[in-house]
């Protein structure tokens, strides 16, 4: 899932880039507004953080270039203007959300999600497969089991959808990492480990039932049962 | 209360000042006509001309009555016949001598408008007495002692008599104000053509009959005329009056006037200066209140990176523990700033109570400018800023305010770090003659010469759009420079291009530690 970052503070853009990537967001970064719009129209972002003031152009006029083209792309304002009429402007220009600075890492990705799951609600894009008891919902970032919620990242939820759609079968880790990290890309070994115990201590229920098998050696699979 | 706005309040003083102008104005003011004579001589002449005329009208007029006395026939309808060619007859009668014994004859040719005309008689006999209508007495051996005459008693209608023989007298009563009116139309009539002699010399005369103009010369200036010629007739009264030329002379009454035109100016200069000064703390008040916005908004963006760095530095700690220093350091840059800003703020804030103090001590100024890069260093490296340093005697001690000097010189790199893409930041340093001299400069933008002076002014910046360019408070130069000025020095703006980058000198007085400490 790619995410386009504009802000004018080299900092902040920086630590923008870190969250969002630590959570398996892809992202593209510019530093003021002319920068934001050619890196949109190149790679066309599932979402928008957008800063206020910027550079060149400000984040409102290019919310209302994108809105012009894009009226569904999803928008969020990142701003320290926190007056109201700031926000009536921004969501008048057809932003989705508008987030005052300062906030903390959680409270972004909790809001990008419910933006993303919002947007893609609306567009009718919402599909969902099981894997035992669990219910993912992949354009939505989440799993459910129970009436409760689940909040995945996109690699997470990529991890789930291939050993899903290979239920029953030993997906190895090349493969694994090959799919969902990209092929340019080239993790360690451990890293993989790492969010698959992440994934696990979320998702799983039962040590003795796992939904995510290991197989040493080799790599993961799905028990259909 | 909410005060009105300074444009309301200047047109409010300014309209005082028109009405205490206008009414000085009009009570300065003195009016006083002058009468002067003019030539009448048409004007009497007319008149003459008129009273002659009229005589002879009323010659003519007697002569009718004579001639009708004459032939008057004692019976109603041939004597309504003969008297209805004449203007003005209310009644006819014929009166036989009291010692005839024959009755009298009346008739009625005219209504009156005041009434029965009342019978002219000799003597009031019995029947008389008992009759309703109203009679006249006449005095009988005057009427048979003359030919004819008027009969114009008071108490008693105008009559004309006419003896016809020594037996008998014929009475005809005549209407005055019928006969007026016919005299009156007459005179319009022969004065629309007559009274042009009149005209020549200019008026304003007037015609009248009863107070109706007849005919008019100019437009007479008041209702009460300076000369009233009077025309005689027995039937109405006419006349010709006239004006003396006016001529109105305007005086001020100059005590008057200069105290309203003093009075209004003073208000009208008060006014505008109420105006200025209205607008000027309006100014102040939005400068203020965007000040407060502006760093609202500064404190948020590296409090939210502080924020966003501690969340990170967290999660990786485990995992990527270098990430996680990376991110510890980061915090660390950005509380500086957090710090500069709030020191920037501080410092204002003392400026504008006058509070501001310097403490002047012994220090390094080497030292002072190696802790100032320092901060910087991390962050200058993440934009490619490569620092290029040169210390001229810098490491002597001298008497100076670290912290003002600290503040001066961060907020120079504070703008380098906001401003400049790249390259290489020149920090000159040197300590000579009792005078530190710091030089900054850069490879970036630099700054428009129309803006050189600008941007050493509170809240301002070269783009002072809010939304547009980088975010700052607008302080950081001013605050530079308001300190240079209590360090004993200045801050100036050495060069500036599209181009060419910037470069800011720093000269403020630094005395050698030891000779003070002698």
């Amino acid at each position: 899932m790619k995410i386009l970052i504009a802000d004018d503070d080299p900092v902040m853009l920086d630590t923008l880039r870190l969250c969002l990537a630590t959570e398996g967001f892809d992202t593209f970064m510019a530093a003021d507004g002319e920068e934001a719009l050619t890196l949109w129209d190149r790679h066309r972002p599932d979402l928008l953080c957008l800063d206020i003031m910027m550079p060149k152009l400000d984040g409102y006029e290019v919310c209302r270039r994108v809105r012009a083209i894009d009226p569904t792309v999803p928008i969020l304002f990142l701003s320290a203007k926190s007056e109201e009429i700031d926000v009536v402007v921004g969501f008048q220009l057809g932003a989705d959300d508008f987030v005052r600075k300062p906030f903390g890492k959680h409270e972004l990705i909790a809001r990008i999600r419910a933006v993303l799951r919002r947007a893609n609600s609306v567009a009718g894009r919402s599909s969902s497969f099981s894997m035992s008891d669990l219910t993912v919902w992949p354009a939505e970032l989440r799993a459910e089991r129970g009436g409760h919620s689940i909040d995945l990242s996109p690699r997470e939820t990529a991890i789930l959808r291939l050993l899903h759609e290979r239920s029953g079968q030993v997906v190895d880790r090349n493969t694994i990492l090959d799919q969902c990290w990209g092929i340019d890309y080239f993790p360690e070994s451990r890293t993989l480990d790492q969010h698959i115990a992440k994934l696990r201590k979320r998702i799983e229920t039962d040590p003795n039932h796992p939904l995510i098998e290991t197989v040493r050696g080799v790599g993961y699979r799905f028990a259909r049962n | 209360m909410h005060a009105p706005s300074p444009r309301k309040t200047l047109l409010l003083l300014w309209g005082t000042a028109a009405v205490v102008l206008i009414g000085g104005s009009m009570l300065a003011r003195q009016e006083r006509q002058i009468r002067s004579d003019r030539d009448r001589v048409p004007l009497r002449e007319f008149a003459a001309e008129a009273q002659s005329r009229l005589q002879r009208l009323e010659d003519l007029y007697q002569d009718h009555l004579v001639q009708l006395g004459r032939e008057l026939v004692p019976k109603a309808l041939e004597a309504g016949r003969a008297a209805d060619e004449i203007s003005g007859i209310l009644q006819v009668s014929l009166l036989p001598s009291s010692a005839s014994g024959v009755r009298p004859f009346h008739t009625v040719i005219n209504a009156s408008a005041n009434g029965p005309v009342p019978l002219p008689v000799f003597s009031v006999g019995p029947d008389h007495r008992d009759a309703a209508e109203a009679v006249v007495l006449l005095d009988e051996s005057r009427l048979f002692s003359r030919y004819s005459g008027w009969i114009d008693e008071l108490g008693k209608p105008l009559m004309f008599s006419v003896r016809r023989n020594d037996a008998e007298v014929a009475i005809i009563t005549v209407s005055r104000p019928l006969v007026a009116r016919s005299i009156a139309n007459w005179l319009r009539a022969w004065a629309a053509t007559s009274f042009e002699t009149v005209r020549v010399s200019g008026g304003p005369d007037q015609l009248r009959a009863g107070g109706e103009i007849l005919a008019q010369v100019g437009n007479p200036a008041s209702d009460h005329p300076d000369l009233l010629l009077p025309l005689r007739s027995r039937f109405g009264n006419f006349e010709l009056v006239s004006w003396d030329k006016r001529k109105t002379q305007i005086h001020y009454h100059f005590a008057t006037l200069a105290i309203s035109a003093t009075l209004a100016t003073v208000i009208a200069v008060l006014g505008v200066v109420i105006f200025l000064t209205q607008q000027r703390e309006g100014v102040i008040a939005a400068r203020r209140v965007s000040f407060v916005n502006r760093v609202s908004h500064e404190l948020r963006t590296p409090l939210t990176n502080i924020l966003l760095n501690i969340d990170l530095a967290t999660d990786l700690a485990e995992d990527e523990p270098e990430e996680s220093k990376l991110r510890l350091e980061l915090v660390r840059i950005e509380a500086r700033r957090l710090g500069r800003l709030i020191e920037n703020v501080l410092t204002f804030s003392r400026t504008e109570e006058g509070k501001m103090e310097i403490q002047a001590m012994p220090c390094i100024p080497a030292e002072i400018v190696t802790s100032v890069i320092v901060s910087f260093l991390a962050s200058f490296e993440r934009r490619g800023l490569k620092i290029e340093r040169t210390d001229e005697n810098a490491t002597a001690p001298c008497i100076c305010d670290a912290d003002a000097l600290t503040q001066i010189l961060g907020n120079l790199l504070s703008n380098v770090e906001k401003y400049v893409p790249g390259g290489v930041v020149g920090i000159f340093t040197r300590v000579s003659m009792g005078q530190l001299t710091i030089r900054v400069t850069d490879e970036g933008p630099g700054i428009p010469h129309e803006a050189a002076e600008r941007i050493f002014r509170p809240f301002e910046r070269i783009h002072s759009v809010v939304n547009e360019g980088s975010s700052g408070t607008g302080l950081g130069l001013a605050i530079a420079r308001d300190l240079a000025h209590h360090l004993g020095g200045q801050l100036m703006l050495l060069s500036s291009g599209p181009n060419g980058g910037a470069c800011f000198e720093l000269r403020i007085s630094a005395e050698p530690a030891h000779q003070l400490s002698l």
